[in-house]
């Protein structure tokens, strides 16, 4: 017998009988200020937020808050401070010098910072991790309050890949002291359009 | 080493013990702040519990339904009974593609499944890459929390260990500076790294995919990086739907660190283009827990860490006194089902204050069960012989009224004379630390009669 039927048989044989799935209710919260609330979660989890008006002045104020970047990356089409057209590149390895990433992402979550970007805007799963920083970009209509919300909307990429990303990578592992850019981003930059 | 002898070991330092101590309640004071900002949190817990009971009660549907998606997402579906199968399939998988370097991310089944010295006895180079699992790897530890892994040792001790295996500057103890040495000495084994390996936080069935959490990233680098990713999973991470993620999404890195959510929280439904993706799904002793009454529940466990960070057993005595790869409390109830000689003073490390409990996201009894296990331990003659003993003089004492009456009036009038070098000798582990309060005048049935029976 394989271990697979081996170990269903064993759980047929010892689960309990079934119990119940329970519902799960939204938790909305309609009177919080959601960006404002947004904004004091970002300095939290280690990252800033910007508002910006339009989709116009992204390449200066990314330019202001990363100056002197070599090589860029994005996956917003013909965005003028791109250096590295991470589109043509195959081997994600070869992405190792990238100075800064710009991720359009699909939503925000008001209540985490968490930002989910799906495998077909990374264009990389690689971009997420291996640059040194990293600015994503959101529509302000695109917040949401809680996960719940989240998980409502996103559509997972099957097959493929997403990924909630709140804040910069970072550790503590050294006496509980907070450092920020472990292995990936060192900093990481929110702006909300709109 | 039974939990008593290796935390006298750990206690020798009084003033690494505290610091110990006071470095974990501050991770619970965080966890305390980010439970509290949410005001269904109560709700929160009880609704995962309440998945978790549905999904191991439906468990062998909801693997079989998670296998067939993850076919559907180009995963490749392995099944492990023990330890020993889940890394000869590890094995044979980086065998075929000739793998010489792995890059892991933290998982305490491999920990469990004691997979590093197997592949390296196998000639296979394994870089722990999550920092303070790098740590410990360096030193040639095991990690001594679930979540922090190296939380026993100061940033000196790094310092020393850094400086010896990775080039810094001798007595160099700056946390900044240390993670920088480490992220380049990493950053150079994930470019060159043949293959990786993650844990499971959670797969779910309906999608047949799972989900990864870490604040560094490395899982995710890893991954992206190397043309191979194999995920190792117990069976008990299962949930049925996507939608529950938002419940324990909210949960785990609030009870863990008191952050919100993890920096990176990584839906894998299937390889990077040109890659390939294996899962292995283990059992290793988890069907047997599953069919114990009493101690299911503790297969809903989402190894916050949460348990460890409140114990004040786990507090002053360190995860390694445990002997055991998930210490703490919630280790202490599932070690016995293991090996219940081996680990049988574990569920006796717990003053049963219930705090573990309180703080459980997925509401785990985890001090009734440490009762329980204790019971089981008694009956079956695991007890150390001075505890056996003196069980049997305190049961015919309580059964004796009068005896006992006769003892306490003895016990009260001798210690008023007894020098405390003899009431506090080698025998009384009690006092090792503490000092008695000075003896009552009279016991409660004496007051009680005096004061409140009419005469």
């Amino acid at each position: 017998m394989s271990s697979r039927s081996k170990i269903l048989d064993a759980i047929k044989k010892n689960k309990p009988q079934l119990s119940p799935l329970p519902e799960i209710p939204e938790f909305d919260n309609e009177t919080v200020d959601k960006v404002a609330f947004l904004n004091e979660v970002m300095s939290i989890i280690g990252g800033v937020l910007e508002e910006i008006k339009d989709m116009d002045v992204l390449p200066s104020v990314v330019e202001a808050a990363y100056p002197n970047k070599k090589i860029i990356g994005s996956n917003i089409e013909n965005f003028p401070l791109t250096t590295l057209d991470v589109n043509s590149i195959e081997d994600p390895h070869d992405l190792q010098n990238l100075d800064l990433i710009v991720l359009k992402g699909e939503f925000v979550v008001a209540e985490n910072g968490a930002v989910w970007i799906s495998e077909k805007d990374l264009v990389h799963r690689a971009n997420a991790y291996i640059t040194q920083h990293m600015a994503l970009v959101v529509n302000r209509e695109d917040l949401v309050w809680n996960m719940h919300q989240a998980y409502k909307r996103l559509e997972l990429d099957r097959p493929g890949y997403g990924v909630f990303i709140s804040g910069p990578s970072k550790t503590a592992d050294i006496e509980q002291s907070l450092v920020i850019g472990a292995h990936g981003s060192r900093s990481m930059t929110l702006f909300l359009v709109g | 080493m039974d939990h008593p002898s290796a935390a006298a070991i750990f206690n020798k330092d009084e003033a690494r013990t505290e610091w110990h101590d006071k470095a974990l309640w501050y991770v619970r004071s965080k966890r305390d702040l980010s439970a509290k900002s949410i005001p269904e949190w109560e709700q929160l817990r009880q609704i995962a519990s309440a998945i978790k009971a549905h999904a191991l009660s439906n468990l062998d549907n909801y693997l079989v339904e998670f296998e067939e998606n993850a076919k559907k997402n180009g995963i490749t579906v392995h099944w492990a009974q023990d330890g020993k199968e889940h890394n000869e399939i590890v094995h044979s998988i980086l065998k075929a593609k000739e793998v010489k370097k792995l890059v892991k991310s933290k998982s305490m089944l491999t920990e469990e499944c004691h997979l590093n010295p197997y592949l390296e006895e196998k000639g296979i180079e394994v870089i722990d890459t999550d920092l303070g699992e790098r740590i410990v790897q360096l030193s040639k530890e095991p990690p001594s929390h679930i979540v922090m892994p190296a939380i026993h040792k100061k940033k000196e001790d790094i310092g020393q260990l850094f400086h010896e295996k990775l080039g810094t500057e001798a007595g160099a103890s700056d946390p900044q500076y240390l993670a920088e040495a480490a992220r380049q000495h990493l950053r150079q084994n994930f470019l060159t790294a043949d293959a990786s390996l993650t844990g499971v936080n959670f797969a779910i069935a309906e999608t047949g995919g799972v989900v990864v959490c870490t604040n560094e990233g490395n899982a995710d680098l890893g991954v992206s990086l190397a043309p191979i990713h194999i995920a190792s999973m117990g069976i008990e991470k299962l949930i049925p739907k996507a939608a529950h993620l938002g419940v324990f999404l909210r949960l785990l890195a609030r009870s863990a660190t008191g952050q919100p959510i993890t920096s990176f929280s990584s839906h894998f439904h299937g390889p990077k283009p040109g890659s390939e993706m294996h899962i292995i799904i283990v059992d290793n002793g988890r069907t047997e827990q599953l069919g114990r009454d009493d101690f299911r529940k503790s297969l809903n466990c989402i190894r916050c860490g949460a348990c460890m960070n409140t114990c004040p057993v786990y507090r002053r005595s360190g995860g390694h006194s445990y002997g055991y790869t998930v210490p703490g409390p919630i280790g202490s109830i599932l070690s016995p089902g293991k090996d219940l000689k081996k680990y049988s003073s574990l569920p006796f490390a717990s003053t049963l204050c219930g705090s573990c409990s309180d703080v459980c996201p997925v509401k785990i009894d985890i001090h009734t069960q440490l009762y329980k296990w204790r019971q089981i331990i008694a009956k079956e003659h695991e007890l150390p012989w001075s505890k056996r003993q003196a069980m049997k003089v305190a049961g015919y004492m309580f059964s004796h009224p009068n005896m006992y009456r006769t003892a306490g009036k003895a016990g009260r009038a001798m210690l008023k004379v007894t020098p405390k070098t003899l009431v506090n000798g080698p025998w009384n582990v009690w006092g090792k630390s503490r000092d008695l309060p000075p003896p009552p005048k009279e016991s409660f049935r004496d007051w009680y009669l005096k004061n409140r029976v009419k005469k």
